[in-house]
């Protein structure tokens, strides 16, 4: 099937949208979604899932262990791309951590905790930690470019330099 | 009536909303993916419970089973919910406050997702707010959290704090010249989504965007906001440059010109043809090429003349015909004293 949009491309993409008052989909290419907003924040980090999911089958393990809470399996985990419930953090902490790891770096949580007010922001933070983000993902594949783009981008966006020129 | 988009802003003349989304989930209850239609059940009776013991606010619901297709579509015209909400009914409710200004949806992607939203340039404001409601729910509900993750979610890819915010955007200027799918792909490198609001899938309609910052972990809640102000103020900055020019063509005041004359006088008017006319209106009132109708008049208007939330309003059936020639009464009250001063 071909691309709603552009008519040219294959569909990777479904989406929900409102036409004229009736509930539709759409069926998008890879670079229709893109130019609309609709790709996975993974994506553009360099982070798909698909990768790291295989990359941790290989390393765990076949088992079958349930987590008690809702019986859901390691491989359901995987198999779905949806963790079952707050408990599987629990029982499968150690087959997660590396998917978590490949995901989020280093990074731990650093907001608002149960029963507390909201932490203060920081000061001159502005895009950094972003940034930080984006400066991982670029160590991962096609370093210059990567970087060239990035460096491109943000200065566009602080305002350096008109697309349309 | 009085609803959230009624009330001015600031900023309005490029941010029409700030909206905030956080999500949350129960500890003790499969995520939605592993969810019974019980478990959905026990969700949304604890969630109501819930609400209903938070002091001075009152909600209606909607449980989407109950739904008539036009109803459901309406709560997302108002943006109460998601497209996507609503594709999948099964056990899933709406809780809304008299003004729309806040709402908790259940059973959605995750347990719990509430959302705060106001008119203009509000975040911080919008912010305070839902976290206030978080607090006094998590009492009562006790959300599933885990110190080094944050939040925890069926998404492996959303843990932290579980926020979103963001800012609805009218950049008709930018629209105009093609700016706007590169600066949507340029975001999309910082952890941003920039997205049409009406049919957002093919052609955005009407200028209207929203601008989320999707990054929600290993940064703060007010960082996180604190950075979506940055990437939206310069946004703004670029739009205003953008319409300032524009709208010194004189090709462009006859274009605003027509489009009030059409607007304020069509005697039937599709959607289509609404938000065109509209975004040229708005555009030409935040520059002062119109006067006599205020802009956030002008919102409310659209929010009128969507057509799922003009016929639930119609309170009976209305043909295709007379649903537009609705709209275009609605319209003509609104502008009957608008005038166009070119020239400004
Ligand atoms: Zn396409
Ligand atoms: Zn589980």
């Amino acid at each position: 099937m071909l691309c709603q949009c552009c008519g040219e491309r294959p569909v990777t993409t479904r989406i929900k949208t409102i036409v004229n008052g009736r509930l539709t989909e759409r069926a998008l290419c890879a670079v229709c979604a893109q130019r609309l907003g609709y790709t996975s924040l993974l994506t553009h980090l360099d982070r798909g899932f698909g990768s790291v999911f295989s990359d941790c089958l290989e390393e765990t393990p076949a088992g079958v262990e349930h987590c008690p809470q809702c019986g859901a399996t390691f491989d359901d985990i995987i198999r779905t791309g949806l963790v079952g419930c707050a408990r599987c953090y629990e029982t499968f902490r150690e087959q997660l951590q590396p998917v978590l790891q490949h995901i989020y770096g280093a990074d731990v949580h650093c907001g608002k905790m149960p029963g507390e007010n909201l932490p203060q922001p920081q000061q001159n933070m502005e895009l950094t930690v972003l940034q930080d983000a984006l400066r991982d993902a670029v160590e991962q594949s096609d370093r210059v470019r990567r970087q060239a783009l990035l460096n491109e981008s943000l200065r566009r966006l602080e305002g350096g330099e008109d697309p349309d020129a | 009536m009085h609803k959230w988009y009624e009330a001015p802003g600031i900023d309005r003349d490029v941010v029409f909303a700030s909206r905030i989304r956080m999500v949350r989930n129960l500890s003790d209850l499969p995520f939605p993916v592993r969810m019974s239609a019980s478990d959905r059940e026990r969700v949304c009776l604890r969630v109501e419970k819930a609400l209903s013991a938070v002091p001075d606010l009152a909600w209606t619901a909607a449980f989407l089973d109950e739904q008539e297709p036009e109803q459901a579509v309406s709560l997302v015209e108002r943006q109460l919910c998601s497209a996507e909400f609503i594709a999948e009914p099964q056990g899933r409710a709406v809780f809304y406050t008299h003004d729309e200004s806040l709402c908790v949806l259940v059973n959605g992607i995750d347990h719990v997702s509430m959302q705060g939203i106001a008119s203009g340039s509000a975040l911080p404001d919008v912010l305070n707010r839902v976290n206030t409601l978080d607090t006094v729910l998590d009492r009562t509900l006790r959300f599933a959290f885990h110190t080094q993750l944050g939040y925890l979610t069926q998404r492996l890819d959303a843990l932290g704090t579980g926020l979103q915010p963001s800012v609805l955007l009218f950049l008709p200027a930018l629209q105009q010249g093609g700016a706007v799918e590169q600066l949507s792909s340029d975001v999309a490198q910082l952890g941003f989504s920039l997205r049409g609001l009406f049919d957002s899938a093919i052609d955005p309609a009407g200028a209207c965007y929203e601008l989320t910052n999707r990054i929600s972990f290993g940064i703060s809640e007010a960082d996180a906001v604190k950075n979506l102000l940055s990437i939206s103020g310069q946004l703004c900055t670029r739009e205003r440059q953008a319409r300032t020019a524009f709208l010194q063509t004189e090709e462009a005041q006859d274009a605003v010109g027509r489009a009030l004359a059409v607007l304020a006088s069509a005697r039937a008017l599709e959607f289509s043809e609404f938000l065109r006319l509209y975004a040229s209106v708005r555009m030409g009132v935040c520059a002062g090429q119109i006067g006599g109708v205020r802009v956030e008049q002008l919102d409310s208007l659209l929010f009128a003349v969507e057509p799922a939330t003009l016929l639930q309003r119609a309170g009976k059936p209305l043909s295709a015909a007379q649903q537009q020639e609705r709209r275009a009464q609605f319209c003509g009250a609104v502008l009957s004293a608008a005038s166009f001063l070119p020239g400004v």
